[in-house]
């Protein structure tokens, strides 16, 4: 015997779509999160910029203050940074270890050994 | 001579019915998969030993507060974080901490298969109620559909938990949904299969564009906002879910999110794969109802990954031919992370050795979880 009323069917229509409504409201923010991003820090950057000219008129300073840096820039001044930082060259420890071998054979030290060891006559 | 009778009385031996066998293989049988076969065995090995301890006979009654139905048992106390619906979010703290959402924020369409997927909690609904459940217990039998066991336990320990007349289904709910989910690897393929062409399973989807620190902190506070403000039932899941993610992304709280990703969610599922095993206990667990739930458990998770398999392709239509997005995908809509995903890697990586769609399946997967946990919300704020 069937026991589902309309109620039953308007409940798991109603929960699909809200939960799809629900999905599809995130979708769209996340869709549109980075622009909205951009748009900060373009916001952002212009304001660093707008700063900085000011500051340029108001000081007479030199012209690059005003510059807002581009991507390029970025990249090439954090490449010197990490390859100043992490790159460079370091301090030898100095310290010296000497490994006893465990086998001390060598063409050279057999050969002493037979010059040493000559037949006895 | 009678100090011997009643110890004989006492033993296991003494107590043994058929049912107890029955459900010592089945818990030998969860064991041997997790060994042999290593299906889930982090969830088999604690729920099959679960279920021998659950079913070792003895003498009910005599008030030796041994049972996990037993007031004043330890494993009853252990038992009140299922029954009261304490572990399940603590369990999505750890996921949320352990889980990167940078697929899914980069790109968010593929949340909408996470949410086609969730179309067999709802027509499972539909089909317990058709058996004769209750509504209750019906929607805690459909949400098995979401193929998330710390979900499904929430639910049925709200719906179902034989506290509001209903009966108690918490044990058979939860043995289905984790049995299902350890089972992905058997039961999705051959759906994959029959509902993809040969065309269609070698679809190249574009690699995923980077994402940003700031986008991935904003996610679990949007995601909160969002979903909980439109589903607050789901509130305790969802909500141990972003924070345990703004725990990991924040990147300041790097020590809290180590522990709830590791140390947290190891010992959370320790204490709900036994207990949940545990709770199996023949006399409980054996009755055709179980039978019903497991057979609409099965129903639910195909109509789940076919759902999402179908609003995949139906996506497809309306995308450009180089934007297309591969239907296998859509199989891990259902929120069995990162089981179902995986799965969907073997099958892309089978058809195009060169294919690789885990990063693209773990989009719909974990808002799979999402939907899940929304739908449950909503099951729980119309019938709870």
């Amino acid at each position: 015997m069937l026991i589902i009323t309309a109620d039953d069917l308007i409940l798991s229509a109603f929960g699909y779509v809200v939960v799809f409504l629900v999905l599809l409201l995130l979708y769209l923010v996340f869709q549109n999160l980075p622009k909205l991003l951009g748009s900060i820090t373009y916001v952002q950057d212009k304001a660093i910029g707008m700063r900085d000219m000011w500051k340029k008129n108001k000081t007479e300073e030199t012209e690059s203050h005003g510059e807002v840096l581009t991507g390029e820039t970025c990249a090439a001044i954090a490449m010197a940074l990490n390859l100043h930082l992490y790159e460079v060259h370091d301090e030898e420890a100095l310290t010296l270890t000497i490994h006893k071998m465990s086998k001390t054979y060598s063409p050279w030290n057999s050969k002493i050994y037979g010059v040493m060891n000559q037949p006895k006559g | 001579m009678e100090g011997i009778f009643n110890f004989w009385q006492y033993t296991g031996f003494a107590n043994l019915t058929a049912a107890h066998v029955v459900m010592i293989s089945v818990g030998l049988l969860f064991i041997f998969l997790a060994i042999r076969y290593e299906y889930e065995p982090l969830l088999l090995i604690p729920i099959g030993f679960g279920i021998l301890i659950g079913n070792v006979p003895f003498l009910e009654g005599a008030g030796l507060q041994i049972g996990i139905y037993e007031d004043g048992s330890v494993l009853n106390y252990l038992y009140q974080g299922v029954a009261r619906g304490v572990y399940p979010p603590l369990i999505f703290l750890g996921i949320g901490a352990m889980t990167d959402f940078s697929t899914l924020i980069s790109s968010p369409r593929l949340m909408l298969l996470g949410a086609a997927a969730q179309l067999g909690i709802f027509l499972t609904f539909l089909g317990a109620l058709a058996l004769g459940f209750l509504p209750a217990e019906a929607g805690a039998i459909g949400i098995i559909g979401g193929a998330d066991g710390p979900t499904a336990i929430f639910l049925a320990s709200k719906l179902a938990n034989g506290l509001n007349g209903t009966a108690n289904l918490i044990g058979p709910i939860a043995i289905a949904a984790y049995s299902y989910m350890a089972l992905v690897p058997v039961i999705q393929p051959p759906i994959m299969r029959l509902l993809t062409n040969d065309r269609e399973r070698v679809i190249r989807m574009k690699p995923p564009r980077a994402v940003t620190q700031r986008e991935k902190i904003l996610f679990p506070i949007i995601g909160l906002l969002l979903t909980t403000f439109l589903a607050p039932s789901a509130l305790p899941l969802l909500g141990m879910l972003f924070f345990g993610n703004l725990l990991k992304e924040s990147t300041v709280t790097n020590r809290l999110a180590e522990t709830a990703r590791k140390a947290m969610i190891d010992i959370v599922t320790i204490l709900l794969g036994v207990t949940v095993g545990a709770s199996t206990q023949a006399s409980v667990f054996l009755t055709p109802q179980s039978m019903m739930i497991f057979g609409l458990g099965a129903l639910s998770f195909v109509i789940a990954t076919a759902g999402g398999i179908l609003f995949a392709k139906f996506m497809n239509l309306f995308l450009k031919a180089d934007d297309q997005i591969n239907p296998l995908i859509g199989a891990a809509g259902v929120s069995a992370v990162p089981d179902s995903a995986r799965v969907v890697q073997t099958m892309g990586l089978h058809y195009d050795k060169n294919n690789h769609l885990l990063m693209h399946a773990m989009a719909p997967n974990i808002s799979g979880v999402i939907g899940s946990a929304i739908a449950a919300g909503i099951l729980l704020s119309f019938l709870g």
